[in-house]
């Protein structure tokens, strides 16, 4: 299973301490093990770039589009066994302590399968979770 | 210059979605031609989504995404691009530029010279 780890901040997290980021030790753990596929810090979120067009005109924004406190500061691909690992994994990360760590997983479709015939196929997919729920 | 390319839903002054127009083949066939799209997935939908924090020594998981928001990240694409105006026309050509909206952010590699740290 492949999951899309979103490290983002959280304003009731603990302070960032410096002294105690062990990103590297995570890196090297998460190598060791296999798990990991890709992974990226990010700029601060000042130097996002929002993209829209309407009525067949483009806007370019500076920022992310919504105003918040919480924001993306990294992501990486993991591809784990199964959604325990994952949160293993994440509950690992300095971010998990400084911040919080959201799990996504992918959901790969095939881009040639015509879109109305996709959308009724997966239509009962949709506000349904199918990952281990809390308590089960 | 690399791009984390965050794909939202819809936004409220988007067009309503309709699945016929969305061509994403025709997407990822032009960014994939350009050399500019690394790699890319489809996220299954929030409901799926796990929030795990570490706190005061405890490992806390939830089901759902903690923010309140109607919108959600749909997908992702990492891009390379040669300059943040390419990386805005490709981003301007996905479908869901028309009915939400697309969110680019330069990545920063971090170096671990010491694994320590």
């Amino acid at each position: 299973m492949q999951y899309v780890m979103f490290v983002a901040t959280d304003p009731e997290a603990e302070p960032f301490v410096a002294a105690e980021d062990n990103i590297g030790q995570w890196a090297a753990e998460v190598d060791a093990r296999g798990v990991h596929v890709f992974g990226q810090r990010l700029r601060p979120v000042e130097d996002a770039t929002t993209v829209r067009v309407r009525s067949g005109e483009l806007l370019v924004t500076d920022g992310p589009f919504t105003e918040s406190k919480e924001w993306i500061a990294g992501f990486d691909i993991i591809d784990c066994r199964d959604l325990d690992e994952a949160i293993e994994i994440a509950g690992k990360h300095p971010m998990a302590r400084f911040g919080r760590i959201e799990l996504r997983p992918i959901w790969p479709f095939d881009v040639s399968e015509d879109p109305v015939e996709r959308e009724e196929r997966e239509a009962g997919d949709r506000g349904r979770r199918t990952e281990p729920a809390l308590g089960s | 210059m690399e791009y984390l390319m965050l794909v939202i839903d819809e936004d409220d002054d988007g067009e309503a979605w309709e699945p016929v127009a969305a061509d994403f083949e025709a997407w990822v066939a032009d960014a994939d031609a350009r050399g500019v799209r690394i790699r890319g997935n489809r996220l299954a939908p929030p409901t799926e989504a796990t929030v795990v924090k570490h706190r005061a020594g405890d490992v806390l998981r939830s089901d759902a995404p903690l923010s309140e928001a109607k919108e959600w990240v749909a997908g992702y694409d990492l891009l390379e691009a040669a300059t943040l105006d390419e990386a805005v026309d490709v981003a301007s050509r996905h479908p869901r530029a028309r009915t939400g909206r697309i969110e680019l952010y330069p990545t920063v590699p971090l170096d671990f010279p010491n694994p320590q740290h």
